[in-house]
């Protein structure tokens, strides 16, 4: 998932209020399901019309209410239904900033599809998102349609917490060309449990004045010719106090472990023998220490912090590159209130992270594929209408629109409407991804990783740290569910 | 609980005492009504606080003896018994031990420095001029209505590695080492763990001074003229007069201040970017950690089990206290 942890941490602390609360068990989880009001049909269906008029940009859906004419993107209609006419839907905020017109539109052509259903859409945050559902589920609040990190959704599947999604499969748009790296983490055990949503890679993201001012002309192609320009860049700067050539915070576990899955193609940093799990950072010891070399000679970067405020660090400058997602340009030369820039925007620039394993050719560094699944919990009283509102959210239509609002869309086919970079899309064709394992998830909550490239960039030996590592990792991925 | 140990003097509350010799027993009927009605009249509260605390409690001891995992909550699978496996996990564990140990040695110095700074600014506040009383007054008042979770999200700002005025003061004052310091390293938990006391300390400080100070102005100006004409310095004025009146709040700022911070939590996730290390944890992350972080909710009761049964310990005292200041009235 992406780390974006912004920090809104309040909600934690409501959450540990309402730990108590929620051990009530799951036995009211069907009761509310039955009162299907129809008496509110009316009402919903003149404000879905409304919605509707409202969705510029959309498909043709505003003429649609009425005739029920078929169009893509799932807005026939369809007969399912939903209790109180309304349809709970988790979202991160990302889409909110990023895409608001493609829930709209989804909205739209769910409201067609569904008659006397409103879709509410509510938007978490990555940092708390998993605790509140977990206290939901549990309180028998289940929402409708959530939305996952991709890493995240094993553990939830291997819960019994998500539907079964494989007979709806076929139905959806695209879905013979959803992107490999997204549906790999919504099958378990041979089935389907969620929907592909959109993904992100990582890239490099430079500093253009910073490169010019220490003679360099072009950005680099080869791991070579990067560490050539890095050493032009840090004796350009020699009489700056903090600069950092590459800005590479300690705890960046996703950079790190790219290096790793650069150096072996086959990489996994956990692989299971039956059900027992082994981890493999150890072997990868040369990596590691190509990056520890990196991270010490050319970042000024705090060891023991994470990658959260590497934006908000770049704009206030001293940094010449960072590695990120390719939205996070956005976000360096983004408004002054919120950690950016805009002086900055015509001085950055991507590319995409060279191979360190061979460091003369142009091949890329492979990228760990974040993104995001749409899923049905189990709990959800609204099965069947809950696929429909994924339908429209993941159909051509609204995934056009989340295309071109920058992200990379849920499949193949789309690909090339995305606005991206032509750089985010060459790192997109090297990926890499966490184990598919149901305590995945508490690896990384558990801050093992953070703190396997938090010491190595400190300065411990690579091969001692990752055995440590290794050892925690397979614990955690062994240990009864 | 069994906390009455010297049997209180029958004060006239005590429904069974027979309320005087000479009306007794006209009809047993009115008596038992008599008897009953401060059952009646204490039914209310009972019943909330068995609501509101006994269930949650019982549910949490309940799990504490069962398998209860992330696929038990969110999935409806089966909880079933498990005996003592949880308990004796954590107990087999020198994790849980060290994150103990660490915890009471941490409340200690944190409970410590609270009651001898808060002690301090009380009797400051006694001897300033009017002003400077209700400045300071103004100035504790406003760290206390801030909110924990914004206070402590200030704090991390300040003491940030790069952007924190903390360090850019050390640094400009010539502490070159805190140019660029993280506060928080695994390796070297001391600053980071002292760092958090700060916090805490500075957020219960306001109570403690202000409680204090209200039972300062109790101490009777006559015993302390009447101890100074009988020779008594200013030292021994504090010790004999001053520390004796105080004595029953202190024990109960102490007592409560123990129990709020041996379950801190706040301000070390906080602090801890969400993620704090394992190094930094107290007995409260810990249990959060293991239940919500990783899904042992079974795990996680049995730390916050054995959490209560320390705070009954530190409840004794507090409770005894507060029998004590009940019958002097």
């Amino acid at each position: 998932m992406k780390a974006r942890y912004v920090a809104s941490v309040g909600i934690a602390v409501a959450l540990t209020a309402t730990a108590c609360g929620s051990s009530s068990s799951s036995t009211s989880a069907s009761g509310t399901s039955s009162a299907a009001a129809t008496s509110t049909a009316a009402a919903a269906a003149t404000s879905a019309a409304a919605a509707a008029t409202s969705a510029a940009g959309g498909a043709a859906t505003s003429a649609a209410v009425a005739s029920a004419a078929p169009t893509s993107g799932g807005a026939a209609v369809s007969g399912a239904k939903c209790a109180n006419g309304k349809l709970t839907v988790w979202l991160m905020s990302d889409a909110q900033t990023g895409w608001a017109n493609a829930v709209a539109s989804a909205n739209a052509s769910f409201a067609t599809a569904v008659p006397g259903c409103t879709a509410d859409v509510q938007y978490q945050s990555w940092g708390t998102y998993q605790d509140k559902l977990t206290a939901a589920i549990s309180g028998g609040q289940a929402p409708d349609v959530v939305e996952f990190g991709n890493s995240q959704t094993t553990k939830w599947i291997a819960s019994d917490a998500l539907s079964d999604a494989t007979a709806e499969k076929a139905s959806f748009d695209n879905s013979s060309t959803w992107l490999s790296g997204l549906t790999t983490s919504c099958v378990y055990q041979g089935k389907t449990w969620c929907v592909p949503y959109y993904a992100g890679t990582r890239v490099v993201i430079y500093r253009k004045d910073m490169f010019a001012k220490a003679g360099i002309t072009a950005a680099p192609t080869t791991y070579n010719e990067l560490i050539a320009d890095l050493a032009k860049l840090k004796a350009a700067y020699a009489s700056t106090a903090g600069f950092s050539a590459f800005y590479v915070p300690g705890k960046y576990w996703y950079f790190g472990t790219a290096f790793a899955a650069d150096a072996d193609p086959n990489f996994q940093i956990a692989t299971a023998n039956g059900d027992k799990w082994t981890a493999n950072y150890a072997a990868q010891a040369a990596a590691l220490t190509k990056w520890q070399t990196l991270v010490k000679t050319y970042s000024k970067a705090d060891p023991n912090g994470d990658e959260a405020k590497q934006d908000a660090s770049m704009a206030a400058g001293n940094i010449a590159m960072i590695y990120g997602n390719g939205w996070e340009e956005g976000v360096v030369s983004g408004p002054k209130k919120s950690g950016g820039d805009p002086a900055l925007a015509s001085q950055l620039g991507v590319f995409p992270m060279p191979s360190a394993a061979k460091p003369d050719s142009t091949d890329v560094m492979p990228s760990f594929v974040g993104g995001s699944d749409l899923a049905v919990p189990s709990k959800s009283a609204n099965q069947a209408a809950a696929w429909q509102w994924i339908k429209a959210y993941t159909g051509t239509t609204a995934m056009g629109l989340i295309a071109k609002a920058g992200a990379i869309p849920n499949n193949t086919a789309q690909i090339a409407l995305a606005k991206a970079d032509p750089a985010v899309k060459t790192a997109a064709t090297r990926t890499w991804f966490v184990p598919i394992a149901p305590n995945w998830s508490n690896v990384e909550s558990g801050g093992t990783l953070q703190d396997l490239f938090s010491k190595i960039a400190n300065g411990t030996a690579p091969a001692t740290a990752a055995a440590a590592a290794d050892s925690a990792i397979a614990t955690t991925l062994n240990a009864s569910q | 609980m069994a906390v009455e140990t010297q049997a209180p003097r029958p004060a006239g509350r005590r429904p069974s005492a027979p309320s005087s010799g000479a009306a007794g027993g006209t009809s047993s009927r009115r008596r038992l009504r008599r008897a009953s009605v401060p059952y009646l009249l204490i039914l209310p509260t009972v019943v909330v606080v068995a609501a509101v605390l006994g269930y949650p409690l019982w549910k949490l001891f309940d799990i504490s003896f069962r398998h209860y995992g992330f696929a038990q909550i969110v999935g409806g699978k089966a909880a079933p018994h498990n005996g003592l496996a949880n308990y004796r996990a954590i107990f087999d564990d020198n994790f849980f031990w060290t994150v103990l140990v660490r915890t009471v040695v941490w409340t200690t110095a944190v409970v410590v420095a609270t009651v001898l700074i808060g002690l301090a600014l009380a009797l400051l506040m006694e001897r300033i001029s009017r002003w400077a009383r209700l400045l300071l007054t103004f100035v504790l008042i406003a760290a206390w209505s801030m909110p924990r979770v914004v206070a402590t999200e200030m704090w991390k700002w300040m003491t940030d590695y790069q952007f924190g005025v903390l360090n850019y003061s050390l640094d400009k004052i010539g502490l070159h080492q805190f140019r660029s310091y993280n506060w928080f390293v695994p390796s070297r938990p001391l600053p980071g763990l002292i760092l958090v006391g700060i916090v805490v300390v500075w957020g219960a400080l306001p109570f403690v001074v202000i409680t204090l100070y209200a039972s300062l102005t109790q101490v009777p100006k006559e015993l302390v003229e009447a101890a100074t004409c009988d020779g008594a310095g200013p030292t021994t004025v504090f010790r004999m007069v001053t520390i004796p009146i105080l004595r029953p709040v202190l024990v109960i700022v102490t007592s409560l201040s123990i129990i709020w911070d041996f379950g801190v939590f706040d301000q070390i996730y906080i602090m801890g970017d969400n993620v704090p290390d394992k190094a930094f944890w107290l007995m409260g992350v810990y249990a959060y950690s293991d239940a919500f972080r990783q899904g042992y909710f079974g795990l996680g009761a049995a730390i916050s089990i054995v959490m209560v049964a320390v705070l009954l310990v530190v409840t004794v005292f507090y409770v005894r206290q507060m029998i004590r200041l009940g019958e002097t009235e």
